[in-house]
């Protein structure tokens, strides 16, 4: 670990706090009375200047910032603006430039958190900004100037899953020259993909695209593949993790900088829906499509071609309030319209029965009219009034509601098709708890942030990709795929990660070693340093997330979290509660 | 030998076992006594409160002040203690917190009467008493809000060690230095990092000898409890219930911080939590309630009151 300190260190001067309160346009202005929150801050302890413009992200009010703290000599700054997901990282960088180190920065955000929530009370709005504001300078007068620390990156990623997302991410690692690690737990590479007998919208044999990758990845000198194994432990962290691959029982452990997760995803087997596994002609889109792999389409009760053939859609996906099926599996009603157009060739009826349909993705669309060209027959059932397989004397009748023709209609389909839900696969659960990953409520991984961190997740040096963080087609795995790729070769390929100072700290007198951290870290990131005489907690900078969970948890107050301190929380706190002292006496 | 120190005794409202401690120290006594000239210690000596309020102003060196001050006639020895002697010590956790008197305040006084002599089991007809007896405050409040206090020697009570490693490094004039370790430090049972599922009662279930209690559900405070005490309690068997208070620095909230550490061990629905663990004020400030941010808002409450 290196540490390289930037920007003068000021915290025994006596604090010199600059207020710069952005209008961002209309957003803040339009709400906040900008000039009153400025005046205000004017008259805090420690402010040295405060001033108000138009956008302090542009590059007009970034050189504001900068000329402020050479002419007033600031050693503080709070800029009153944005979220600090949004422009944290630009004024932390502002102000470095002009010798303030990061972490004397602090952000308050008047635009999410004010303008936006409290349109229509601008006079309230601006007296939170100013409660905020007021906040915020009592913090910045405790801020304390932190190191920042830099860890070098191993130049190997882990990828998890031999899918075809994986495959992709470890081509995509390897022909920038970087070494991946791919682990499968089956026998072959291929994933679900090898597994469909046509793959949309192209039409080729799921397993003529997946040979293609299989044969580029095991020839690829870059990459080593690891079949029928798992990722069984994980330890240290970002540019640095020690993961141990299970193999036959054989544990090998390998040292990568960077892992991204594919895991994908697997069609539910629909057992409590219409009448699965009372029929052998009952079957999933799934096994129908292994079926199509293998030879022909025969009903399984007689071996005869199926004639007429149902699908139902939706099954399992998109139920309201069922744990882990409230989802809509984003691949079934383009998967049952290239089914369906491709079985009509040799069968006389084929009938789709839907919810909702929804081809959403490029070229699907075009999918669904060839198959209603073909003479397919779509039928929408209402939600509340789910078709009904019914097995008369070994037959198998479907009754249902036609929503167009208002008819309840009956078929005798040779062949049932189910187009169940895709859901995470089994062995999720171990997966999250391996690589402290978060699962949404239905059961996928979650990213750091859907929109502003997409393939990145909360245990830093994590990525995920393709079906391990929703149901989704090959195309936009294999997109996620790329995508994550990249963030890992970028971090590989810079060497080394500045990892945040805002960490916590032990305060080895005051620790009891009653391991209450220990319990409470959701990361790993404490452990006893057995070194120690008697053993003593100790953070590993690197895997802590800054959460404070440990600091709050710590019942003799030997833990202190950098850059939010006790002391830091209160006088914010403080501020709040208490109003600010009038020149003349007496509080405003 | 140097001249003796002189030092005086003081008893608040309490059970008188800090002194009892005192005087188990046993045959150090032997050590002890002759390096002090008592000037006050009714429990022991006849002494009057006269004798105490004629000494000149700081003329005794060290002063014990055990239990807490409820009634007029504990706030006037407080004070009358600080007056009189150089360094003013809080003997004991009553001294220090509010201790069990404490957990008075968990009623208000009328309620306390109702109890205690109204509707007492053991009498009929009971009636509060009003003659000849000192007036009585509302609310426990903690000795410091009287008068400044000098050094806390909590425990409940303090034990001899611990009061023959203080008394011997006043008597030669050395700071007092005590180690800043919670009762963990102390606790030779295995942890195994394993979250509670289910909080136990006491009698509930037989503990596993080496385990930590708390990992087994049995809720001990001894992680966020000073542990002057060396972990007597744990590692004979029975739970931390807390009665050194809070490690240095002491004016932290000793019920939040276990209350705090419960919550990251026990990921339990609240309802579960709330359910199983009974009595949460009384288990978790058992010592120290008045000098807690629940017990200053009661006391606040009462003063409100009264104006």
């Amino acid at each position: 670990m290196t540490e390289a300190e930037t920007g003068t260190d000021t915290a025994a001067e006596a604090p010199r706090i600059g207020v710069f309160v952005c209008m961002c346009g209309h957003n803040i202005a339009g709400t906040v009375d900008v000039e009153a929150v400025a005046k205000m801050a004017e008259t805090l302890p420690y402010v040295a200047f405060s001033t108000t413009t138009m956008f302090m992200c542009a590059d007009s009010g970034q050189q504001l910032i900068k000329d402020s703290i050479k002419e007033h000599s600031l050693n503080r700054v709070v800029v009153a603006s944005c979220s600090p997901r949004m422009h944290e990282p630009t004024f932390r960088r502002v102000v470095e430039e002009a010798d303030v180190n990061r972490y004397l920065f602090d952000q308050v955000n008047l635009r999410e958190h004010v303008s936006w929530c409290h349109m229509r009370q601008p006079e309230e709005a601006t007296e939170k900004a100013k409660d905020l504001v007021r906040m915020s300078v009592a913090r910045a007068a405790l801020l304390e100037s932190l190191p920042v620390k830099s860890v070098e990156v191993e130049p190997t990623a882990l990828i998890v899953g031999g899918g075809v997302t994986g495959m992709r991410a470890a081509l995509d690692i390897g022909d920038r020259g970087f070494n991946a690690i791919l682990v499968e737990r089956e026998k072959k590479l291929g994933g679900q993909i090898a597994k469909l007998a046509s793959v949309y919208p192209t039409g080729e044999q799921g397993n003529t695209l997946a040979d293609q990758l299989i044969k580029r990845v095991k020839t690829h000198d870059k990459i080593e593949v690891m079949t029928e194994s798992t990722v069984t432990d994980l330890d240290g962290y970002i540019g640095n993790f020690d993961v141990t691959v299970t193999t036959n029982d054989a544990d090998k452990t390998h040292r990568v900088g960077t892992i991204i997760v594919a895991t994908g995803i697997q069609p539910f087997k629909p057992h409590g829906y219409y009448s699965y596994g009372d029929h052998p002609d009952i079957i999933t889109l799934a096994e129908l499509e292994e079926m199509r792999l293998k030879g022909d389409v025969l009903r399984p009760s007689n071996g005869k071609p199926p004639k007429t053939i149902a699908y139902i859609g939706c099954v399992a996906s998109r139920e309201s309030g069922v744990k882990g099926h409230e989802h809509c599996s984003r691949v079934c009603c383009t998967a049952i319209a290239k089914s369906a157009g491709e079985l009509k060739d040799n069968a006389d009826e084929i009938i789709i029965l839907y919810e909702d349909l929804r081809t959403y993705g490029k070229g699907h669309e075009e999918i669904q009219r060839e198959a209603r060209t073909k003479h397919v027959i779509y039928s929408k059932f209402p939600p509340e009034k789910k078709p009904r397989p019914e097995i008369v004397d070994g037959e198998l009748v479907l009754h249902w509601h036609d929503v167009f023709s208002d008819d309840n209609l009956i078929l005798k389909p040779d062949l049932l098709v189910l187009a169940s839900a895709m859901v995470p696969p089994e062995g999720s659960e171990d997966v999250s708890k391996v690589f402290s990953l978060t699962r949404s409520p239905d059961g996928f991984f979650n990213p750091e942030h859907v929109k502003l961190a997409p393939l990145t997740t909360h245990t830093a040096g994590v990525m995920i990709a393709g079906g391990a963080q929703a149901a989704k087609g090959a195309a936009e795995s294999i997109t996620d795929a790329s995508g994550a790729a990249a963030k890992a070769v970028g971090l590989m390929a810079r060497g080394e990660v500045e990892i945040e100072a805002t960490v916590s700290r032990v305060i080895p007198e005051l620790c009891s070693s009653c391991h209450t951290c220990i319990s409470a870290c959701p990361y790993n990131a404490i452990a006893m340093d057995e070194s120690q005489d008697p053993p003593v907690a100790l953070v590993t900078e690197a895997k802590c997330h800054g959460c404070g969970t440990c600091a709050a948890a710590c019942p003799s107050s030997a833990i202190m979290m950098l850059h939010s301190t006790d002391d830091q929380i209160l006088a914010m706190v403080e501020a709040y509660l208490c109003a600010p002292m009038e020149p003349d006496g007496g509080a405003a | 030998m140097a001249d003796p120190v002189p030092v005086a005794m003081g008893q608040g409202s309490s059970c008188w076992g800090c002194f009892q401690s005192l005087v188990d120290i046993h045959l150090r006594l032997a050590e002890v006594l002759p390096a002090i000239e008592i000037k006050y210690w009714q429990a022991v000596a006849d002494f009057k409160l006269h004798h105490l309020e004629s000494y000149e102003d700081k003329s005794i060196v060290v002063g014990f002040f055990e239990g807490m001050a409820r009634t007029e006639e504990d706030i006037h020895l407080l004070k009358l203690m600080r007056e009189k002697c150089q360094i003013l010590i809080a003997f004991g956790s009553c001294s220090c917190f509010g201790g069990i008197p404490g957990l008075a305040n968990f009623s208000d006084i009328e309620e306390c009467y109702d109890v205690k002599f109204r509707n007492n089991k053991t009498v009929e007809g009971g009636e509060v008493p009003s003659e000849n007896l000192p007036g009585i405050a509302s609310v426990v409040k903690p000795n410091s809000d009287f008068v400044d206090i000098d050094i806390y020697l909590p425990g409940c009570p303090p034990t001899p060690d611990l009061i023959y490693t203080a008394v011997s490094a006043l008597l030669s004039g050395q700071p007092i230095d005590l180690p800043p370790h919670t009762v963990c430090h102390y606790c030779d049972r295995e942890k195994k990092d394993t979250p509670i599922e289910e909080v136990l009662r006491p009698y509930q279930g037989i503990a596993d000898p080496d385990r930590c209690l708390l990992e087994q559900g049995y809720i001990c405070v001894g992680s966020s409890t000073w542990g002057l005490c060396e972990g007597q309690c744990v590692n004979m068997g029975s739970t931390c219930r807390g009665c050194f208070g809070p490690p240095p620095p002491i004016t932290q909230d000793h019920g939040a911080a276990s209350i705090s550490m419960l919550g990251s061990y026990a990921p339990m629905e609240p309802e579960k939590i709330v359910e199983e663990v009974k009595d949460p004020l009384g288990t978790f400030w058992r010592f120290d309630y008045p000098t807690s941010h629940l017990g200053r808002m009661r006391i606040k409450r009462e003063e409100a009151k009264e104006k």
